[in-house]
């Protein structure tokens, strides 16, 4: 499955570029003439060449759109850098400084900005960053349809889903296929016999709602409740508690506290649909986070994703555990 | 028709006295209103965390005395500026005329480099130098403003009456 098989929504087109300052969105503007609806990944970096990044490549950014020579690319200077700031936080470093805290910024439209530079700590913690020299741009793409192709294997015989656990390796798709999943569970698909259901989102970074303000900017369907912005294991909680979901969702399981707190929406009877870095079961199996949950057998289906012929390849569809 | 013309001269220079006296009263009352205003910015920057375009619409809005100063800011931001530039030029055309000293519209204009570019407690540091400045202005015209407000409709009075007298 590439993304050329699959239809972007009519809103991907323009928003990146309408976030950029004006500087930025003239010397883009080119490039979105060329590649603009398949665009990734956009680094500007202070002092080095800006890059662009697709599903079938890297290019440099050249004054008349993007290029392959080193020679040709725009290099970013400070001035490009401070205004892509103030861009990124609205002028308001102070109002978006948690999220700084954790390395990335989410943008109107749900893309995110990832950023490096100079951090500033306080006893050994992160509390920002003094400067900020780099940004890397991800931008969020609704593949509608993205998940069709895995349904089948997906979908329960009496219309639920199985516990899915989708890996792949960074820029694998995971985040765009769960955010399909996500709209599937939630309209239905008659097509496959999934019913609709109520879903619970831990959107932790905010890639999956792509919310801005609390507010998804995603089609995420009629019965998805969304927590952003939330460490998961309060978010998973805080859903399963509060809001009666069928499903909870949430995106890269990593950290210990993560996999408790799934493991305790599964006792508490709920299906779930997560992902993880990793490109191989081998991997997974070795990752001391991961091992409780396939042990404990939380899952019955896990999906490998590549980049083998372009983002969300589908490798692989195991089944897990046992199926209730 | 010269005595008209004398009593015009000499009414001519008290209300230039009398609007040099007025000047200096509205420098104390914008320094106060500026320095009421930073306190509201702080607040909505460092408590509120609200994005910068809506802190300077809300300061606008609740300081009739020097709202259109962050009025016009946040207008600027919303058209699509970037705050340092929309600040800079709001400043520029807000203070124009006004009875402020160049003193006294620098550490505002330095405000444009800073604000909006660090995290809270930053933000309150710069705020506070801010208002420290202000507030010295303001307490420097405040302690000057009987003496220079008698002075200046004395001058007006008295170079009026001296001129009249000259070319009489």
């Amino acid at each position: 499955m590439a993304n050329a098989e699959l239809l972007p929504t009519p809103k991907q087109p323009t928003s990146w570029l309408t976030l950029l300052p004006p500087r930025l969105r003239r010397l883009l503007s080119p490039v979105w003439q060329s590649v603009g609806g398949s665009v990734e990944e956009i680094r500007i970096v202070q002092g080095q060449p800006i890059i662009v990044r697709t599903a079938t490549g890297e290019w440099f950014v050249a004054p008349w759109g993007v290029a392959d020579d080193l020679a040709a690319a725009v290099t970013a200077d400070e001035s490009m850098i401070h205004e892509l700031l103030d861009a990124a936080t609205r002028s308001s470093v102070y109002a978006v400084q948690d999220a700084m805290r954790a390395g990335y910024l989410t943008l109107p439209g749900g893309h995110r900005v990832g950023l490096a530079g100079e951090a500033q700590t306080q006893e050994g913690d992160v509390v920002g960053f003094r400067h900020v020299t780099g940004f890397n741009i991800r931008i969020n793409r609704e593949v509608r349809g993205a998940c069709r192709p895995l349904l089948k294997a997906l979908v329960r015989p009496d219309g639920g889903i199985w516990s899915t656990l989708v890996i792949s390796p960074p820029g694998g798709g995971k985040t765009t296929l769960l955010r399909d999943l996500i709209r599937a569970l939630s309209y239905g698909e008659p097509e496959f016999g999934l019913k609709p259901h109520r879903v619970g989102v831990a959107d932790e970074r905010g890639e999956l709602a792509g919310g801005y303000r609390g507010l998804p900017q995603n089609d995420l369907g009629p019965r998805a409740d969304v927590i952003d912005q939330c460490p998961k294991r309060h978010a998973l909680a805080m859903l399963v508690r509060a809001m009666g979901p069928e499903v909870v969702v949430t995106d890269e399981i990593g950290h210990p506290l993560d996999a408790a707190a799934v493991l305790d929406a599964v006792a508490a009877g709920v299906a779930l649909v997560c992902s993880a870095h990793g490109s191989s079961l081998a991997d997974l199996k070795k990752r001391p986070t991961l091992r409780p949950l396939l042990e404990q057998e939380a899952f019955q289906r896990v999906v490998v994703l590549s980049r083998r012929r372009g983002p969300g390849t589908i490798e692989r569809v195991v089944s897990w555990g046992p199926e209730p | 028709m010269k005595l008209v013309g004398a009593l015009l001269l000499v009414a001519a220079a008290c209300a230039i006295g009398h609007l040099q006296a007025a000047r200096r009263e509205q420098r104390v009352r914008l320094l106060a209103g500026l320095i009421g205003a930073m306190d509201l910015l702080e607040s909505h920057i460092v408590y509120g965390r609200t994005l910068l375009a809506e802190a300077l619409w809300r300061v606008g809005e609740q300081r009739a005395d020097v709202g259109s100063l962050f009025l016009e800011a946040a207008r600027l931001m919303e058209g699509g500026l970037a705050f340092s530039k929309a600040w800079r030029k709001a400043l520029s055309a807000w203070s124009w005329g006004t009875a402020l000293t160049a003193g006294d519209v620098r550490p505002l204009r330095d405000l444009g480099d800073v604000l909006g570019r660090s995290p809270a407690d930053d933000q309150a540091r710069h705020l506070r130098w801010v208002k420290s400045q202000l507030h010295a202005g303001w307490h420097d015209a405040r302690e000057k403003l009987p003496e220079l407000t008698r002075l200046y409709r004395a001058l007006g009075v008295c170079g009026g009456l001296i001129l009249a007298l000259l070319l009489y």
